[in-house]
């Protein structure tokens, strides 16, 4: 934690090292994050980009308070997912863009992963919205329980159990067979 | 320790295992009066995080990355927030003292209620941060945010009323800001509570309305709950469909329970109504072609503000 917010000090002095080293640690899971809550490349990639510049114009204000950094980039980027699907009106159907599938150039296993992606998408869709965004933040985001924690307000204890609770109900609806 | 907080432990447990490069085998031979529990939820687990394993494309990558450098290399030297006049901080926290002491009946005093589209609004933006900057304490600076954004809020809804969509979307975007400074400056040490991190789902899903029931309920929150001296100040969520929602939904009650209050929450809480019921009342008469800009404005102040009262409480 004394590193992180050493860290932060540096960034806050814009320093380039440092700055790239939050941007390096963070870029790869914040796309993960926003790209399967959307489903979208092209938006994801751009709103990937507009949560980084975000943090280079507010990280002057961040006050650092024991709190792991990740939980406030992930605040931005939330921010933006939910602009996004307002404007969209997040009631509509968004159709799984499968250009963000990387099948290693090869058109069978991309199929394939597209297919291993909506069968999560869709199981996760029947959770309720506090198991979907343990998931979404533990396993797209690879965020600690620690940082779960803070990211969404609830005590360690209360993220574990809600972890327990999402991937048990994943797997029944996994086992029943997903409908989309 | 209950039974199931001692299981919910080990499972988390494992999952850290298997992320650092064990095998599941390996972990339910530590655990193995749970491997018929664990096994199952292990499996899923790993079939989940190899599914949601995607990487971005390494064109991106680059071009992000040098985008964020040159931005990097182009932003203000710190201390600053908001309007720059892209002049060294010393410079320029001069320069804007000289305005903001030059205000009695000067150019700052006729600036001061301008709006988006006046030549004198960069020189509002310049007094704003020159105040700020004069700002020492972080629960001064909170103070001054929140009254910049009570201004961003009214300049939203009169550039809206004239139908100028990139005023309110540049208003929108400074709200952000400010909102999210506030958020910065208010945030409380470890083991805060709430957030509203709970919103959107997968692929912009969220749980269909009278789908099945979840197959599991929600644990119950934190089991600490802060000690608040304020009552707990409920903004009824905004909608996020594109239909404009009545003035009356929004939690005025509320308000009442804070009339005789003082502090930063207080004031913050009544702002939030306040400005949450001016946009939706912008809405409901607003060009149709400012409504998705307006619709963006609520969907900002109404998580900016939320933040910021949890943040408080």
């Amino acid at each position: 934690m004394q590193e992180e917010e050493a860290l932060i000090r540096r960034a806050q002095e814009r320093d380039p090292v440092a700055l790239t080293q939050l941007y390096e640690e963070n870029f790869d899971r914040i796309y993960r994050y926003i790209v399967l809550k959307i489903g979208d490349r092209t938006e994801a990639e751009d709103m990937t980009q507009q949560v980084f510049l975000k943090v280079l114009q507010s990280i002057s204000s961040y006050k650092w308070k024991g709190m792991p950094f990740s939980s406030w980039l992930y605040r931005i980027a939330h921010n933006q997912i939910v602009d996004y699907l307002r404007k969209k009106s997040r009631r509509a159907t968004v159709p799984l863009d499968d250009s963000f599938v990387d099948g290693g150039g090869n058109p069978t296993h991309q199929a394939e992963r597209k297919l291993q992606i909506e069968e999560i998408a869709i199981a996760a869709r029947k959770l309720t919205k506090a198991q979907q965004e343990v998931i979404s933040l533990r396993f797209a985001g690879e965020l600690s329980i620690a940082e779960v924690s803070q990211a969404m307000g609830k005590s360690i204890g209360a993220v574990k159990a809600l972890q327990h609770s999402a991937i048990a109900a994943l797997r029944r609806v996994l086992a029943a067979g997903v409908e989309p | 320790m209950s039974k199931m907080k001692d299981f919910d432990n080990i499972l988390d447990e494992c999952l850290e295992r298997v992320v650092r490069g064990e095998t599941i085998a390996a972990c339910l031979a530590a655990y193995p009066e749970h491997a018929k529990e664990l096994e199952p939820l292990l499996q899923t687990a790993s079939q989940t995080r190899g599914a949601l394993a995607v990487t971005p494309r390494p064109e991106f990558r680059q071009t992000a990355a040098a985008r964020f450098a040159a931005a990097a290399r182009e932003m203000p030297a710190p201390e600053k927030r908001g309007f720059s006049l892209g002049l060294r901080p010393a410079w320029t926290t001069l320069i804007v003292v000289l305005i903001v002491l030059l205000a009695g009946g000067g150019t700052v005093g006729a600036a001061a209620n301008s709006l988006p589209d006046s030549p004198l609004y960069s020189v509002k933006l310049a007094a704003e941060s020159v105040r700020l900057t004069l700002a020492f304490s972080d629960e001064g600076k909170a103070e001054l945010y929140a009254s910049f954004a009570d201004e961003r809020v009214n300049e939203i809804v009169r550039m809206a009323a004239g139908g100028k969509v990139a005023e309110v979307e540049r208003a929108t975007e400074r709200l952000d800001d400010q909102l999210l400074a506030m958020s910065g400056l208010t945030a409380p040490a470890k083991d805060s509570q709430a957030s509203t991190l709970e919103s959107g789902g997968f692929f912009g899903v969220e749980s269909a309305p009278g789908a099945s029931p979840p197959p599991e309920t929600d644990t119950p929150p934190a089991t600490t709950t802060p000690a608040t001296t304020l009552p707990p100040v409920t903004i009824t969520q905004v909608p996020l469909a594109a239909e404009p929602r009545a003035p009356s939904v929004l939690d005025r009650a509320n308000l009442t329970d804070l009339e005789d209050e003082g502090g930063l929450l207080a004031t913050v809480s009544r702002q939030a109504l306040d400005n949450l019921q001016d946009l939706y009342d912008a809405l409901a008469s607003a060009p149709e072609s400012v409504r998705e800009a307006l619709l963006a404005a609520i969907a900002v102040a109404d998580n900016g503000y939320l933040q910021v009262i949890i943040n408080l409480e």
